[in-house]
């Protein structure tokens, strides 16, 4: 049990290549945090020198309040479980979990008392005079998490432990990764690119690009408010719809305008501008596909966020049912109920649940809405009457 | 120790192959085990003559034939002589000597497998070896070269274990070096092995720098010094070209040899025509971006899986680096160009 502790951390290879960059974050003892971000966003290699197996350029990084950059990775008290593992095939499953204890020259008893303590965690006691090929996927899976178990970490250190398991095996382990964490009690960092894991397995979230944390927060807290444009689109499956639209102000009320269509911005929305000076501006308009309805109760009771929409591609998913949109060159996804009449071809109306609309500047691309009204210095009514 | 006759002969045959010599071998009481026959019969004084000369430890000379007896454990066990008195046959004698040692050296393993992969042994020899240290030479095998920082002692055990007994042999090479023979049936997946065997030795052994470069394909016993050589090259260009990548494969790289006997003013002329930019070469990102791409064929699904982004964000990604480069990866010629050029560009350490 530890927090970790990364301060301005840089990683920059030789040649120049920077994965890295002024890396902050404070890991909280028992945490389960996500690193998540597409290939070559640098959350691999952050991992890599939280376990020591990569040098930090520059910074400082600290394990249960001890600077460890100099600190050779088996003295971190960290384990680690990574995408490509393997059992060892002529080793029972026993003989697996105590292979690196064995290495490290752990008495004998030792090592017997940590396997079978790991094997009733992981409810692998029956199995441990099997060989790998006698085990199912799971099973293996479990094994390989043993290892990292009878050391008795501080801190578990996961990357993209899950992606080499079919997508059955992969949910059913998700599951049993948080009760692990949750019997355990001990920091887990996990590394991952898919945005489910992250959503679903994460006290926090740490989304990344291009080597810098783009927004740190709960799953909850990241999906609703994403910072930026990146993080909205990366956060979300389908992603978010995004619109280049116009904020304007029409006697007294502002619409979002795009395509000759014009959505109106309730005042909740407008009274979390950062800014009232976006008004009259270009904006980045982000709506995600399950705020879009085509119920009739819906378009009725928002007649003035409603745009007609040709259906292109239907995709039935059992519960839920993508209709893929084109409002006059804007392509659109909504989610909607199965049961609705939309077929390929056809123009339906689709209406927008405005209090979800996300708003980004066009040139920063970071949100230019706050989280709550409270947070808002800006009295949009002052702004519109002057306008 | 016992001689094996038939071992002996195909040693001649093998060193008559290289050295068109009149060589001859025989044991210690004259009898003829490998030479021309006919030629001893008209000289039966000449054997006579060799057995009293059978505890010396020197070249010796015997009419007009230059002799070498061969010892195992202090004894004499068998000699060796070639037709000629000058100093050139004194030269040959010893160096052929030297073959006929590893026998009395009682070759380990180790050392037979260095010898293997360094192609220093006829085949005769590592016939003999590998029927000694069970090693199957009916099947083919690869060469990988694994190096690592620190903990080289658990990072062989790890992989010794990774693979089932007696089909895998490693032998260090060096302090932070070792090589892993293994069988063709591995092959079927390199770099998911490579991968597997980087992520057990730094998540098991806590090693740090685990680097492993691997042949193109696999060779029988004889030849495995070509994998070898691959594998030493894969190593050499892979760490030059994308040093954090970790895994190298020769095929990825036989281009870059063709490349690297290039001279370097050529390749500054080169860049500076195809100038593709520093920013380019020093963006991770799009540079592990193009590496994918290149390695999954210009194929924009397969890339896009392969990185796991979406397939509009590598497009995004490649019309950043049109962008920066005036190159677009998606065209085979200037694909090829972009190549060319970050190769060049990393070989010769020349920014443009």
């Amino acid at each position: 049990m530890a927090e970790v502790v990364l301060k301005h951390v840089y990683k920059v290879y030789p040649g120049g290549v920077t994965a890295v960059k002024d890396f902050n974050l404070e890991i909280a003892d028992k945490e389960f945090i996500v690193l998540v971000g597409p290939s070559g966003c640098g959350k691999t290699t952050t991992l890599r020198m939280i376990a020591g197996l990569e040098e930090i350029t520059s910074g400082e990084l600290y394990i249960d309040g001890k600077l460890v950059n100099d600190v050779p990775p088996k003295d971190r008290d960290i384990a680690m479980v990574f995408q490509n593992y393997a059992l060892y095939p002529h080793m029972t499953v026993y003989d697996n979990m105590a292979f690196g204890l064995k290495l490290r020259k752990v008495p004998r008893a030792e090592i017997d008392r940590k396997v079978k303590e790991a094997a009733r965690i992981l409810g692998l006691e029956e199995l441990l005079n099997r060989k790998p090929k006698a085990l199912s996927g799971g099973q293996r899976q479990r094994v390989a998490l043993g290892r990292a178990i009878v050391r008795n970490p501080k801190v578990f250190l996961m990357d993209e432990p899950l992606s080499n398991l079919d997508a059955k095996l992969r949910v059913q382990m998700r599951t049993e990764l948080k009760k692990l964490h949750e019997r355990l009690q001990t920091t887990f960092i996990y590394v991952t690119h898919d945005q489910t894991e992250a959503m679903t397995m994460g006290t926090r979230i740490v989304v990344m690009k291009d080597g810098v944390i783009q927004q740190v927060d709960e799953p909850q807290v990241i999906y609703d408010y994403p910072n930026n444009l990146f993080v909205a689109g990366f956060i979300g499956s389908p992603q978010m719809n995004f619109i280049d639209a116009r904020l304007e102000n029409r006697d007294g009320k502002v619409y979002a305008t795009f395509k000759g269509y014009s959505i109106l911005v309730p005042e909740g929305i407008l009274k979390r501008l950062k800014d009232p000076n976006y008004i009259g501006k270009e904006i980045v308009l982000g709506i995600r596909p399950e705020d879009l309805h085509d119920e009739e109760v819906f378009l009725e009771a928002y007649p003035e966020a409603v745009v007609e929409a040709k259906v292109e591609v239907t995709e039935l998913m059992g519960a839920e049912t993508y209709l893929y949109l084109d409002v006059n060159g804007v392509s659109l996804t909504a989610r909607v109920d199965p049961r609705t009449r939309a077929k390929s071809g056809d123009v339906i109306k689709i209406g927008f649940d405005v209090n979800k609309l996300h708003m980004f500047d066009k040139e920063t691309e970071m949100t230019i809405l706050n989280r709550t009204v409270k947070e808002s210095p800006v009295i949009i009514a002052d702004k519109t009457a002057s306008s | 120790m016992m001689v094996d006759y038939n071992l002996l002969r195909k040693i001649g045959e093998d060193i008559k192959k290289h050295l068109d010599v009149p060589l001859y071998i025989f044991d210690t009481e004259g009898n003829l085990i490998y030479g021309k026959e006919d030629f001893f019969e008209k000289k039966a004084g000449f054997l006579d003559l060799m057995v009293e000369y059978i505890e010396e430890r020197d070249v010796y000379y015997i009419g007009e034939f230059t002799c070498y007896n061969i010892f195992y454990d202090n004894n004499p066990v068998f000699v060796i002589a070639l037709k000629g008195k000058t100093e050139e046959e004194k030269k040959l004698i010893l160096a052929i000597s030297l073959i006929f040692r590893y026998f009395d050296e009682n070759l380990s393993k180790e050392d037979y497998l260095i010898n293997v992969l360094e192609n220093r042994l006829p085949s005769s020899l590592l016939s003999y070896y590998a029927h000694r240290y069970k090693i199957d030479n009916t099947v083919s095998y690869n060469v990988a070269i694994v190096e690592v920082e620190n903990e080289i002692e658990d990072a062989v055990k790890i992989v010794l274990n990774i693979f089932e007994r007696k089909a895998v042999h490693v032998i260090k090479i060096g302090k932070k070096r070792f090589a892993v023979i293994f069988p063709s049936r591995y092959c079927e997946n390199l770099v998911q092995l490579f991968k597997t065997m980087k992520d057990m030795i730094e998540s098991e052994g806590y090693v740090k720098n685990v680097k492993i470069a691997g042949s193109f394909s696999s060779f029988p016993l004889e030849k495995l010094h070509v994998a070898y050589k691959e594998a030493e090259k894969a190593l050499f260009f892979g760490e030059k070209l994308e040093g954090e990548r970790g895994i190298y494969l020769y095929q990825d790289y036989i281009y870059s040899e063709i490349l690297w006997g290039m001279d370097k003013e050529k390749a500054e002329e080169f860049l500076e025509r195809v100038n593709i930019g520093e920013d380019l070469l020093k963006d991770e990102e799009l540079m592990q971006t193009l590496n994918a791409f290149f390695r999954n064929n210009l194929n924009l699904s397969e890339t896009s899986r392969d990185l796991y982004i979406h397939r509009n964000t590598l497009v995004y990604r490649l019309d950043k680096i049109l962008k920066m480069s005036g190159l677009d990866a998606r065209k085979f010629d200037e694909a090829l160009l972009l190549k060319l050029a970050i190769t060049l560009a990393k070989l010769y350490d020349i920014s443009r």
